[in-house]
């Protein structure tokens, strides 16, 4: 026997992981690529859908199920139970100016410097296919952060510059866009006064989106943000409500952009999810937008259905308080 | 319709604009790793070393060459790097299976239950070569061991380590060579050439 051999032959018992065992470096590896890490940034909105298609692709082949093709009865569950039918929630732009309506009604918190902004999250049973327990998280933001002022992490703005840029935001919905694109540039880099950037729908949309999330939030502005979001092509509303993570009824907004996933994902849909009664900002929810099937590296076939919910969080409470670590 | 899939310099380059897409390289080579991992320094490092390989991987990821289109080669290097750091612990194991028959190593995933007896008489068999794998140099062991359980050419092994293949070819001689003798062979009889040959 050469030597080649025998080397070979040595430890030639060594185990293959199997996906269980490797799931805990994946998610370091999906924590280290963003997820969840800095739930301010704009770009954060897309990459975390894909985050949560990674996730969910291989927590629904460790749990071997949600095989496509096998027949109706091996379809993921869609999330058919949230149905409410809702009679006004027909058209996109519609909805949005009752919100701009009614959410100029509502007072504004009143932020000092100093403070922190609290916020609880849930992160729903269906993130990582229904693999993982529903969570619940704490944050605490520095409400007047330097790190983050002054394009010092770039469009990653402190709590007390997004407030601020909300409660200046003009009525004219043209100059809103106009606006928001200037504070959440396309590359994220501070932009240039030269050369402002072209106007795109999927851009306004975006931003428009970080900002709705924003807290504390200045509700003149949401307003007119609302209203401005209404002049947007391709901004949908789902036609009947659906539940939140908290179990909540949410209206869900969307942008149709027609795009397909990156490459070894299921395309997916956003929702931003808004309370039906006061308008403001409830949590998010992406869901499968096609039926995907794929070739695992070990053979196994694995897809997912249309509409499946990928991943979905609501805000429980957000409060302004003196202290980092300290609760409303 | 599934899309076809994507080769590993394709994922990488899409992962410069969506992180998150990096997963997709983990699931196709993290069990790889582990299993190189745990062979070489045991069951109980390679987590965390797998874990550390792709997450040093992923820093990396805006360097890569994507006219590269397997991305083996580059993981094995980051682990064989990893796996460098724990020179020691890998010596001082293959020194005390030369000197006892035991082998820590293969403990550490074996189960002790069956078999038993015929195992640690494997494991006993294995002590002169052992002995040599603990007596090569760092650089020639990286060698030897990415060609005999990485399965890697001679040309990837040099991408691996950034080395001239030529180097790959004297390094692997060498190794070889001292194995050979340790096993009590003939050390003149390496034959490269059957080796070029099958691995390209």
């Amino acid at each position: 026997m050469d030597e080649m051999t025998r080397v070979r032959d040595f430890r030639a018992d060594a185990p293959t992981p199997d996906r269980a065992r490797l799931a805990p470096g994946r998610q370091r590896l999906l924590d280290a690529a963003g997820h969840r890490a800095r739930p301010r940034r704009l770009r954060a909105d897309w990459r975390l859908a894909v985050a949560g298609a990674a996730v969910a692709v291989t927590a629904a082949a460790l749990a071997g199920s949600q095989l496509v093709g096998g027949g109706a009865d091996t379809a993921a569950p869609p999330a058919a139970s949230s149905v409410r039918p809702h009679a006004d929630l027909a058209d996109a732009a519609t909805v949005l100016r009752r919100a701009a309506d009614t959410v100029e009604q509502l007072p504004d918190p009143e932020p000092r410097d100093g403070q922190w902004t609290y916020i609880k999250t849930r992160q729903g049973a269906a993130e990582n296919g229904g693999y993982q327990e529903p969570s619940t998280q704490e944050s605490w933001y520095r409400y007047d952060d330097p790190e983050f002022e002054n394009w010092k992490e770039g469009d990653d703005h402190s709590p007390r510059e997004r407030f601020r840029f909300l409660a200046s935001l003009p009525e004219d919905p043209e100059k809103v866009l106009e606006r928001i694109r200037w504070f959440y540039p396309s590359n994220g880099a501070r932009p240039s006064d030269d050369a402002p950037e072209a106007p795109d729908d999927a851009h306004h949309y975006r931003a428009a989106g970080v900002l709705i999330k924003s807290y504390p939030m200045a509700h003149q502005g949401l307003a007119r943000l609302y209203r401005a979001l209404a002049t947007v092509d391709g901004v949908k509303v789902v036609d009947h409500l659906v539940e939140d993570a908290a179990g909540r009824d949410a209206i869900a907004l969307y942008f149709e952009d027609g795009g397909k996933g990156p490459a070894g994902f299921p395309a997916t849909r956003d929702l931003l999810l808004i309370d039906p009664t006061t308008y403001t900002y409830l949590g998010t929810r992406s869901t499968v937008a096609e039926d995907f099937s794929e070739e695992l590296p070990d053979g196994t076939e694995h897809g997912m259905r249309e509409g499946q919910v990928l991943w979905d969080t609501a805000i429980l409470r957000t409060a302004l308080v003196d202290a980092e670590g300290r609760r409303p | 319709m599934a899309d076809p899939p994507a080769d590993d310099a394709a994922i990488i380059d899409d992962s410069r604009e969506r992180p998150e897409v990096f997963a997709r390289l983990y699931d196709r080579h993290a069990a790889d790793i582990h299993r190189y991992v745990a062979r070489r320094l045991g069951d109980g490092m390679a987590d965390d070393l797998t874990a550390e390989t792709f997450l040093i991987a992923f820093g990396q990821r805006s360097r890569y060459d994507t006219d590269r289109p397997g991305a083996r080669p580059w993981l094995y290097g980051i682990a064989a790097n990893l796996i460098g750091r724990h020179r020691r612990q890998e010596v001082r194991s293959l020194r005390a299976l030369a000197r006892t028959g035991r082998d820590r190593v293969a403990d550490s995933w074996t189960d002790w239950v069956d078999g038993a007896d015929s195992r640690m008489a494997a494991q006993a068999a294995s002590g002169p070569l052992a002995a040599a794998l603990a007596g090569l140099s760092a650089a020639d062991r990286h060698v030897l061991l990415l060609v005999a359980w990485a399965d890697l050419t001679y040309q990837e092994v040099a991408d691996a380590l950034d080395i001239p293949v030529g180097t790959v070819r004297s390094r692997l001689n060498r190794a070889r060579r001292k194995v050979r003798t340790a096993l009590g062979g003939d050390p003149t009889l390496a034959r490269e050439t059957a080796e070029v040959s099958s691995h390209g």
